[in-house]
């Protein structure tokens, strides 16, 4: 069986791209597949420290494509044991120092023993972005339900197509269901309707987002929390399971008080 | 109290709605753009097709992208040197 390249992009940065990155490969490995990750993000990479593997690096994505140790030896283990492994990119290197051949060559020896290659893509549109996307064969787009991110994604959706990515379909990341119920925040439909694209999954905003990158854990092994729960159904969809879109809903007033006195840190369920 | 709750409610103005608004705005702008790469090509696809009936100047064309309001227009201005004679009335 040979694995599937995906890459997730956003266009705009700071929308939870590399979080998303380390959420989805995380909750592939957790249902039991063998998953690699690749942050292709030279000179500023981010996804060493969300996973906890920052002092675990010896070799990087450059070291690999320059033939200077073998894929094995870059590919970082994740904490738990899991079938999952991070390429870091290089901190150091001229961001052109790889081509987009060369990143899809390593993405089909890879696609040989695992079932699943995650690229996490650059900010932008320039050349980190047109490897990444080049060596895929699919695509996630990151938004939140800004302005700026939303139309940045409908730029990215053009350029994927251009690129011969047909059919991406969309995260939208940090909704906050009291924003959206007051109608000061665009809902799904509203992106749906301007974007037409399909929905991968809906992520509200979570503090444990936060709390579990302080501690360099992907929120999707917590299960219980509003955006772990988010992450684990999109992980099933993408592993083609069929698993409804579920609207975040605002945190019942019990639950705020709950939250506010420190009985639940469950900040939003969902109902 | 209750006056002014409902006063309140039917003067707010979801923002959302604007945010829509100018979204769409913004969006139909973008996707109005060509790439110059591919108005080059759509150029010497043109100069292709209008040199089997006439001789031109292929150095004074130009092709653009016109928007006015909610329509498209492409703009092309080709100088004509000459006619072929088979393509000629006479």
């Amino acid at each position: 069986m040979t694995g599937k390249t995906i890459v997730i992009t956003s266009g705009k940065g700071g929308v939870g791209k590399t979080t998303t990155t380390a959420n989805i490969g995380t909750g592939l490995a957790l249902r039991g597949h063998k998953v690699v990750i690749i942050d292709t993000d030279i000179g500023l990479r981010n996804l060493d420290v969300v996973m906890g593997l920052e002092n675990r690096i010896v070799f990087d994505l450059v070291d690999v494509i320059e033939e200077r140790c073998e894929p094995s030896k870059a590919m970082i283990r994740d904490k738990h044991k899991l079938d999952l492994f991070l390429i870091p990119a290089p901190q150091t290197r001229d961001k052109d120092c790889i081509s987009s051949e060369q990143l899809a060559e390593l993405c089909r020896t890879l696609e040989e023993e695992y079932d699943y290659i995650i690229i996490d893509c650059p900010a932008g549109i320039e050349t980190g972005f047109k490897n990444a996307i080049n060596a895929a064969e699919d695509a996630i787009i990151v938004t939140t339900p800004e302005v700026s991110a939303v139309r940045d994604a409908d730029r990215v959706i053009g350029l994927l197509d251009a690129a011969g990515i047909k059919q991406p379909r969309l995260i939208i990341n940090r909704i906050h269901p009291d924003l959206v119920a007051k109608g000061d925040m665009l809902d799904k439909d509203d992106i749906v309707d301007i974007l037409a694209i399909d929905i991968l999954g809906l992520v509200p905003i979570d503090d444990k987002v936060i709390t579990s990158t302080n501690q360099g854990v992907p929120v999707v092994h917590n299960k219980a929390s509003a955006s772990g729960a988010a992450f684990n159904r999109i992980a099933g969809r993408l592993d083609g399971e069929d698993i409804p879109i579920q609207e975040p809903q605002s945190a019942s007033l019990l639950k705020k008080i709950k939250a506010f006195v420190g009985i639940n840190k469950g900040e939003y369920s969902h109902a | 109290m209750r006056e002014l709750i409902r006063w309140a409610r039917t003067r707010k103005e979801f923002t959302k709605e604007t945010a829509r608004d100018r979204l769409k705005t913004a969006i139909a702008v973008d996707r109005f753009d060509l790439a110059p790469d591919i108005i080059n090509a759509l150029r010497i696809d043109i100069t292709n097709a209008v040199s089997r009936y006439m001789v031109i100047e292929e150095e004074d064309q130009q092709v653009r992208l016109t928007r006015d309001n909610d329509s498209m227009t492409l703009v092309t201005s080709i100088p004509v040197r000459e006619v072929h004679r088979w393509a000629n009335n006479n």
